[in-house]
């Protein structure tokens, strides 16, 4: 991909467990706003891509709702159901191969439930995970993306060096970093309260999971010849990688479920000609779904040795995780942090993200290195 | 410089009905990936992505790719990427099999698309739910009723008879008794079509689609693997598509795909083609509905507003005609949703290959177009321009 794609606007919603308005209409928005931070009218689109998941949007091919929404009418146009980093990475591939000039691209998450109405959320969440798993052998004994990230970290609870505290003190840590951005989800917290939380599903408490919010992201990527007439590159994709697990037709999913970032992240750094990353990444934003993904997903990012605070700055997912735009936040976040501090020459952000509807079990992850 | 992808396997299976299906999702994806690797003489671990098309809410389980996209080709941990645009799903895995080839992210991407009806107790039940929430989908419109008004604002228009449609399905159900895979292959006659029980007016029980149950398989290469395959490349050239307004009401005119036609001059521009009805050879189209084929025609220019009956009435549409259309009986005949909706790409690309299904085989067949639609008021419409050397 070289540095032919370049990210020339950007913009989210409002982060919320409940949103008012429409679906429709807060796509609507967050895409005017990305054009117009882009500076390009709609016209100027090549190409529309998406990522949203009919099921929690309340009906089959929602798609065909938000989609005019998102400047997708009379355009090249589809969508995954899967994080919204799979669709940049797929419209930036669309851009490199000539297909399109300008694309843009639209992540959300508003489950048709809500909590001010007494709905359970998360319920609906669990159901709809656990209609994901295989008809057959997984999904009759009741498993659920929660329930095998919690399978997990109980694993992990057995080796000495791990227990229940350091699960805490991990996930209070994240939501700390994060508790004063903006777009942060979660206030401060201590170690005890992480651990006296409610707990969702031995041993990770609600704390410990990702702070789910709805919300909207758009991106508008362009090739480098566009960029460079645009208003602005806030990023340039250097480069990109996706890799896929096992389901639980392998013990992949608990054994080494950072395997499938381990792939993605060889791919992007060779891309992006990135050899130590520790070294040559400036910030980066990963998600690790629980605690205890946290030093698996660093390490398989080559994160090691990268200082603490430069890691997941925004808080992760520990404070912000609006579902299918995950992704697309997790970028937003990383350039805003790089643009923040001002500094001489190019700087590289690496971001990560994971699918999570079956937890570990068949979760691609996704990995871009920007350079801002 | 310029990475070229093609269509280098193709495999389906038996269709048959949801009820008479003998054998799971599961199986049949299993069966029509590992017919089009056999084919394109590919081995599961060389694959570098998965695309697998969905219609959650039709399905019997949410996402379907997540537990059996490993399961028939992603086990050496390659990414499976769900994808869903409603009708046009098929076509477009193909679309991002193509943007991911031609930028050199993979070399070859299989698109899987699923049997997606089994189990659905209520089609139109469930289409209703992607109707307009405010005033279609309490009348309880689904897809027949849609189908249904632009069949009615065509024969309107242009004095189609119920005799033109069923034309159609005779020569669809025809070509379907080649095809080896067709769900429907009745023998029929005009009048027995006519005849046949109203469905939603003018639609009659044998000019609408069947619910069927089958899975389909394509594998998309670059160029340097194409050439090493056994099979003669088929080259996508141009492939897109393009979405129209969520509202049935900014069709503006329900007797012409006005969305197709657009994106049937954007496709055709970029393929080079400015004359469709000689530069091409052959054509699988999306058209659900009989009626659809001659508003199909119309939009991708390959006759004119209001030509297409009389190039029916002449035959050109049949096999050995001026331009045959949907010789593997098309979806009038066999409709497993995703399924179906990558077909037409298959059909055309074994149609390319020299290697018909079934012994339809256009002579020489050189240039094809491939189509899916879908989506609310056919909201969504996929095209591909498909060549051999």
């Amino acid at each position: 991909m070289g540095n032919n794609v370049a990210i020339i606007g950007m913009a989210f919603s409002s982060f919320a467990e409940d949103h008012p308005e429409a679906l429709d209409e807060i796509v609507f928005d967050t895409v005017y706003r990305a054009l117009d931070d882009a500076a390009v009218r709609k016209g100027d689109l090549d190409l529309s891509l998406m990522a949203s998941y009919d099921l929690y949007e309340g009906r089959t091919i929602s798609y065909g709702m938000t989609l005019p929404a998102a400047a997708g009418y009379l355009n090249d146009e589809y969508r995954f159901q899967n994080d919204g980093m799979s669709v940049v990475i797929n419209a930036a591939a669309a851009i490199a191969g000539n297909n399109a000039e300008v694309a843009l691209v639209t992540a959300m998450h508003k489950p048709e439930m809500s909590r001010a109405a007494g709905q359970d959320t998360a319920a609906f969440l669990d159901l709809l995970s656990n209609l994901a798993f295989d008809p057959h052998f997984v999904r009759p004994v009741g498993a659920t993306g929660t329930a095998l990230l919690a399978m997990h970290a109980a694993r992990g609870l057995d080796r000495p060096e791990s227990d229940r505290a350091s699960l805490a003190r991990v996930a209070a840590a994240e939501i700390n970093r994060g508790s004063t951005s903006a777009r942060a989800f979660r206030p401060a917290v201590s170690e005890a309260d992480v651990e006296a939380a409610e707990t969702r599903c031995w041993p990770l408490t609600e704390l410990m999971l990702p702070a789910m919010s709805s919300g909207v992201v758009s991106l508008i990527l362009a090739s480098n010849a566009r960029a460079r007439r645009s208003r602005q590159a806030h990023a340039w994709i250097r480069g990109s990688g996706s890799g896929g697990t096992t389901y639980t037709w392998n013990p992949q999913w608990l054994l080494d479920p950072a395997a499938a970032t381990r792939r993605a992240a060889e791919r992007a750094y060779r891309r992006a000609g990135v050899l130590d990353p520790s070294s040559e990444i400036a910030v980066a934003e990963i998600t690790a779904l629980t605690p205890a993904l946290m030093p698996s997903m660093s390490s398989a990012l080559g994160l090691d040795k990268l200082d603490t605070t430069r890691l997941n700055p925004s808080g992760g997912v520990r404070s912000n995780f609006p579902g299918l735009a995950n992704g697309p936040l997790r970028m937003v976040e990383a350039i805003t942090w790089l643009r923040d501090r001002p500094s001489p020459g190019p700087r590289l952000a690496v971001t990560h993200a994971s699918d999570y509807l079956l937890g570990t079990a068949a979760s691609n992850s996704y990995v871009t290195v920007l350079e801002v | 410089m310029a990475i070229h992808a093609a269509i280098v396997g193709v495999g389906m299976t038996e269709g048959t009905s949801p009820r008479s299906q003998t054998h799971s999702k599961a199986e049949l994806c299993h069966q029509a990936v590992g017919r089009a690797l056999r084919h394109a003489g590919l081995e599961v671990d060389q694959l570098d992505a998965i695309v697998f098309g969905t219609l959650d809410g039709f399905e019997a389980t949410n996402i379907p790719g997540g537990y059996l996209g490993p399961s028939v080709g992603g086990a050496h941990g390659i990414p499976v990427l769900s994808l869903n645009t409603g009708g046009s799903t098929g076509g477009n895995c193909v679309n991002a099999a193509h943007a991911m080839v031609t930028s050199g992210d993979a070399d070859i991407v299989l698109c899987v698309g699923p049997s997606s009806f089994d189990g659905v107790t209520d089609m139109q039940a469930v289409i209703n739910t992607a109707i307009p929430l405010v005033i279609e989908q309490p009348m309880g419109v689904g897809a027949i009723h849609c189908g249904a008004l632009f069949s009615a604002a065509y024969g309107d228009r242009y004095g189609a008879t119920h005799e033109d449609y069923a034309r159609i399905a005779v020569k669809n159900y025809g070509n379907a008794r080649h095809n080896p895979y067709a769900h429907l292959r009745d023998e029929l006659t005009v009048q027995e079509v006519v005849e046949s029980r109203d469905v939603t007016t003018p639609l009659r029980f044998r000019t609408s689609c069947p619910v069927s149950s089958g899975a389909s398989a394509l594998i998309v290469a670059s160029a340097e693997v194409a050439g090493r395959l056994p099979n003669p490349p088929v080259w996508i050239r141009a492939a897109g598509s393009g979405a129209d307004t969520y509202l049935g009401g900014g069709r503006q005119d329900f007797a012409r795909f006005e969305n197709l036609a657009l994106l049937a001059e954007r496709i055709f521009r970029h393929a080079g083609v400015k004359n469709p009805r000689t530069e091409i050879d052959v054509a699988e189209l999306f058209a659900p509905f009989a009626p659809f084929e001659y508003m199909e025609l119309e939009a991708l220019g390959i006759v004119g507003e209001g030509e297409a009956l009389d190039f029916v009435r002449g035959g050109a549409i049949e096999f050995g005609g001026e331009l045959p259309v949907n010789l593997s009986g098309g979806p009038l005949c066999s409709n497993p949703g995703v399924a179906a909706q990558l077909a037409p790409y298959g059909y055309a690309a074994w149609q390319l290959m020299g290697q018909a299904a079934g012994g339809l085989q256009v002579p020489d067949a050189r240039r094809a177009v491939a189509h899916s639609a879908g989506g609310s008021f056919f909201q969504f419409h996929t095209l591909a321009v498909l060549e051999r050397d």
